[in-house]
């Protein structure tokens, strides 16, 4: 919880009142079962217990439970590694995984939802989703313990989600097709005509065209995205799949590939190299604990051991990338060192909608 | 004819018939409640016709209709030349080595329509296709002569990947069709031309239809070649489509539903050809009381063209595209071939494909769900056709209608409304493998009952009558009877349904839950995290095992054939 306005009189009697009203007879038993365990989590406060009481009370309850449930995009190969580390520590637990896109993700959220069901302890979402997970309800606020040296640009400012990781992006280049020499070098370059279908980009831009409005405002992104697609951009889907193209000499440019894949391809050799652009654009890569979690106590561990220095460094060694956690020592953070990064802020978010429609509207027709 | 059935076959058609209903109506009815709806499934909302205007007033529409039209013709117009010549020369010629078209065509749609997409991709891209490398170093073209982002490299690939299909309904229709008249034709001097053309072709005409309109409408339905290729290429079709609004932010489920109606439309007009085809086929009925042995056709010389064909169809379709995922396969990151590629082969990606999470679990449900998916399927599918082709219950060709409108469901959407269905009804399927089964009865019901209508279609019903009269029951001559005579046609469908389900992503993307992920999931999830080399590790491991099913299943199913 956010923590600290009610007093804890008002919290227990409104627990007691809820607790009665859910567990009546007739309340859908999946609901009240959750409600009930999740209030019960709830119903104290941090700032009351020491962090050891907090992790005693949050084991006994995930020791009921037995069970966390985990929904992302990311890859099974990441997060099975990760799951290996936080379940030598709570060996009590045993995790679900599941994983899809980001949109299939919110559907599959939304529609259970809609059905009164709710499977999921923490998920993933992507930054165009989270304003309608949240105006539905379906986003936990949660006093994340670990995150007070994390820069404020990495969490909600009222708790709804942290970042598992920040993306950054970079327009990259094939070296064997493109010289150092006349490889662009700024945003502008990507706009100079010899670049005609030239270029690869994914057919989903909505979440890229936020990142440029949070860095230039909206007009320019405007302007520039319109000037773009007189290169005529080569479409695909996923960041990893148009990299492998890239390296395979498919194209000679992509304008946002993932920095982290593309330092991973340079290490096997790949002709792979990168524009240092003005500003390097970033984004969190968002996670939650949903509101009405079945495993509510397992969903706070989770949370909170992810958040930790130890979670963030598991999380680093699985995917390579880069983590909020500024102690977590990352390659990554090296190769950006004296660029100016841009993270897309949380607030701008909310301009998810507008910023898919400008996307589809400059560049699907 | 009107057979006294006792009444326990009576429950099991009226059960079927109404299984089969209710398994149709639930996507269906999701997508015609969805097109009139402003607000997402679940959502209370007034009824709304803005969808169907937003579409229809849309000038991006009108190219989309006619390229999906180009696209769904010119590959159903392919793939009918060849599966056409290939079931010839298998079941009525001497052609060496002319079973191997079976193999080929069960292993062609073994290779997920996603893997095939890449594959060729790989071969014929305007700059690091395999194909167009060599025939520029190899003749010194100053211009890559293929370039595979156009609508004749999505007719090229579209119509191979609707080989199989249309190769196994010809097939099972000609190995059904009694050849004394096309023998008569050649004993009165008639060409093996003439034959084909006065004889063959127009008997063929019931299945020739049904296969082509089934393929038309899978084309205009089909989304891995249009998503790979047409994408790319910004040639839109209305899956394609219907794929980028569901995938936009937020989704436009009214939008994707009055799509997806208009696909429903062309599946209508569809159908309805197909019924008239359906009507006259007395006219083509072969199949008799009487014994009959098909009698090969000596090729001549000839005959080695024949096998030739198959071999060119073979390496076309399968080998080549499985030499690039096997190239891919072996490196650390996909590279044209170069003394650097071949110095960094490994078969690493095999052992992290082995050792990728849940793998093996995945492909145990793959397997049971094709299995048992595919027996259920083909099981209901019969039944079907039997009450549309030899009853004359009222509502039969109303029946036939619904077990086909599946096909002209989005995958995205037939999951989206199972979801919504078996959230809200207290059957409790829902994250268990059995909704993944209802899925794919569901979703493969349009073709295993055109397989098994063109089947029944050509078999006589004198066959039937003749066990009745000697006492037996509507379901001793279903199983002692048509069953016998429809294993061709069970084995071919059963195959298809198998691979088919062994490959499907689109539906079971939202259905699968942690303890029922597929292998088909996981090469999507591999392909999307980019790493190639292990889609086509996994790729090349299961094409290989489900090779050898098939194989030995061809041959378990050719002793049960009635020859």
């Amino acid at each position: 919880m956010s923590g600290g306005k009610l007093s804890p009189k008002f919290l227990t009697a409104s627990v007691l009142v809820s607790i009665t009203y859910l567990v009546r007879p007739g309340a859908p038993p999946v609901v009240a079962a959750s409600l009930v365990s999740s209030l019960q989590v709830a119903a104290v406060a941090p700032s009351q217990e020491s962090e050891r009481q907090r992790e005693a009370r949050l084991v006994e309850g995930a020791k009921k439970e037995g069970k966390l449930i985990f929904w992302t995009g990311g890859t099974a190969k990441d997060w099975q590694y990760v799951f290996s580390k936080f379940r030598q520590k709570y060996m009590f637990l045993t995790t679900d995984y599941w994983r899809a896109t980001d949109a299939d993700l919110y559907q599959k959220i939304t529609t259970e939802a809609r059905a009164g069901q709710y499977n999921v302890d923490v998920s993933g979402a992507d930054v165009e989703y989270l304003q309608q997970l949240k105006n539905a309800g379906l986003m936990k606020k949660y006093n994340w313990p670990n995150t007070a040296g994390w820069s404020p640009q990495y969490k909600d400012r009222e708790g709804y989600w942290i970042a598992h990781h920040v993306l950054c992006l970079v327009p990259a280049y094939n070296t064997n097709l493109v010289s150092a020499a006349e490889a662009p070098k700024s945003w502008d370059d990507l706009l100079d005509p010899k670049w005609n279908k030239a270029i690869s980009m994914d057919k989903d831009g909505g979440d890229w065209v936020l990142m440029l409005w949070s860095a230039w405002g909206k007009e320019k992104t405007v302007n520039y995205l319109k000037q773009l697609a007189r290169n005529n951009l080569v479409f695909g889907e996923g960041a990893g799949a148009r990299t492998q193209m890239l390296a395979a000499g498919a194209v000679k440019i992509d304008v946002r590939l993932n920095l982290h894949q593309i330092l991973e391809y340079q290490k096997k050799n790949a002709p792979l190299d990168w524009v240092r652009t003005d500003p390097i654009l970033s984004r969190p890569g968002p996670l939650f604990i949903a509101q009405h979690a079945p495993h509510p106590n397992a969903a706070a561990l989770f949370g909170d051991w992810f958040s930790s220095l130890e979670g963030q460094q598991a999380y680093y060694e699985a995917s390579g990338k880069l983590v909020p956690d500024p102690k977590v020592k990352s390659h990554l953070s090296e190769a950006l060192k004296g660029l100016k990064i841009s993270v897309l802020p949380a607030e701008l978010t909310v301009r998810g909608n507008e910023a898919g429609a400008i996307w589809r509207d400059i560049f699907w027709k | 004819m009107t057979y006294r059935r006792p009444r326990s076959d009576t429950v099991l058609l009226i059960f079927t018939a109404a299984l089969v209903v209710y398994l149709v109506l639930t996507p269906l009815g999701m997508l015609i409640w969805n097109s009139f709806k402003a607000t997402p499934p679940g959502v209370p909302g007034p009824l709304t016709l803005d969808n169907f205007i937003n579409a229809y007033l849309d000038p991006t529409l009108y190219p989309l209709v006619a390229n999906s039209f180009l696209y769904a013709t010119g590959s159903t117009v392919f793939a009918f030349f060849i599966a056409f010549t290939m079931a010839w020369l298998v079941e009525r010629t001497n052609a060496p080595l002319r079973d191997l078209a079976y193999v080929i065509a069960i292993v062609s749609t073994i290779i997920p329509g996603m893997i095939a997409s890449i594959a060729w991709l790989m071969l014929l891209h305007p700059r690091i296709g395999l194909v167009n490398r060599a025939l520029i170093n190899i003749f010194g073209f100053s211009e890559p002569p293929f370039n595979i982002y156009t609508m004749t490299g999505m007719i090229f690939i579209g119509g191979l990947r609707h080989v199989p299909i249309m190769f196994l309904l010809l097939a099972g229709a000609l190995r059904s069709m009694d050849p004394s008249l096309e023998e008569s034709a050649a004993t009165c001097g008639s060409g093996i031309s003439a034959t084909l053309r006065r004889i063959t072709l127009p008997l063929m005409l019931p299945a020739s239809a049904a296969a082509m309109i089934y393929s038309f409408i899978n084309a205009v339905e089909a989304f891995e070649v249009p998503a790979l290729i047409g994408i790319p290429a910004r040639i839109y079709v209305f899956s394609t489509k219907i794929y980028l609004v569901m995938h936009q932010s937020p989704p436009d489920y009214g939008l994707s539903a009055a799509l997806g109606m208009t696909v429903l439309m062309i599946a209508v007009v569809g159908t309805v050809f197909y019924q008239r085809v359906l009507t006259r086929g007395e006219r083509y009925v072969t199949v008799t009381g009487k014994g009959y042995r098909p009698r090969a056709i000596d090729l001549g010389k000839g005959r080695y063209l024949g096998t030739v064909f198959l071999f060119t169809f073979l390496f076309l379709d399968v080998i080549l595209p499985m030499l690039v995922l096997v190239w891919a396969s072996l490196l650390p990151y996909y590279q044209v071939p170069s003394m650097r590629a071949f110095r960094s082969l490994s078969l690493a990606s095999y052992v992290n494909a082995l050792k990728y999470p849940g793998v093996l679990q995945s492909a145990q449900n793959s397997l049971l769900l094709s299995v048992v998916g595919g027996c259920i399927t083909m099981f209901l599918a019969a039944i079907i056709s039997w009450i549309v082709v030899r009853s004359k219950v009222p509502g039969r060709r109303l029946l036939d209608f619904l077990a086909f409108t599946p096909i002209a469901v989005p995958g995205i959407v037939m999951g989206l409304a199972l979801m919504f269905v078996y959230l809200n009804l207290p059957i409790p399927i829902y994250g268990t493998i059995w909704i993944l089964l209802i899925a794919f009865v569901t979703k493969y019901m349009p073709w295993a009952t055109r397989n098994t209508n063109a089947g029944l279609l050509q078999i006589h019903k004198e066959l039937e009558e003749a066990s009745e009269v000697s006492g037996a029951s509507w379901w001793q001559t279903f199983r002692r009877v048509l069953v016998p005579l429809l294993v061709a046609t069970f084995a071919s469908g059963f195959l298809y349904i198998f691979s088919h389900i062994m490959r499907e992503i689109s539906t079971a993307i939202l259905l699968y839950s942690p303890k029922s992920n597929l292998l088909s999931i996981i090469i999507w999830e591999l392909w999307q995290a980019g790493t190639i080399a292990e889609v086509g590790a996994v790729s090349v491991m299961l094409v290989l095992l489900l090779g050898v099913v098939t194989f030995i299943g061809r041959k378990y199913v050719g002793r049960l054939s009635v020859s």
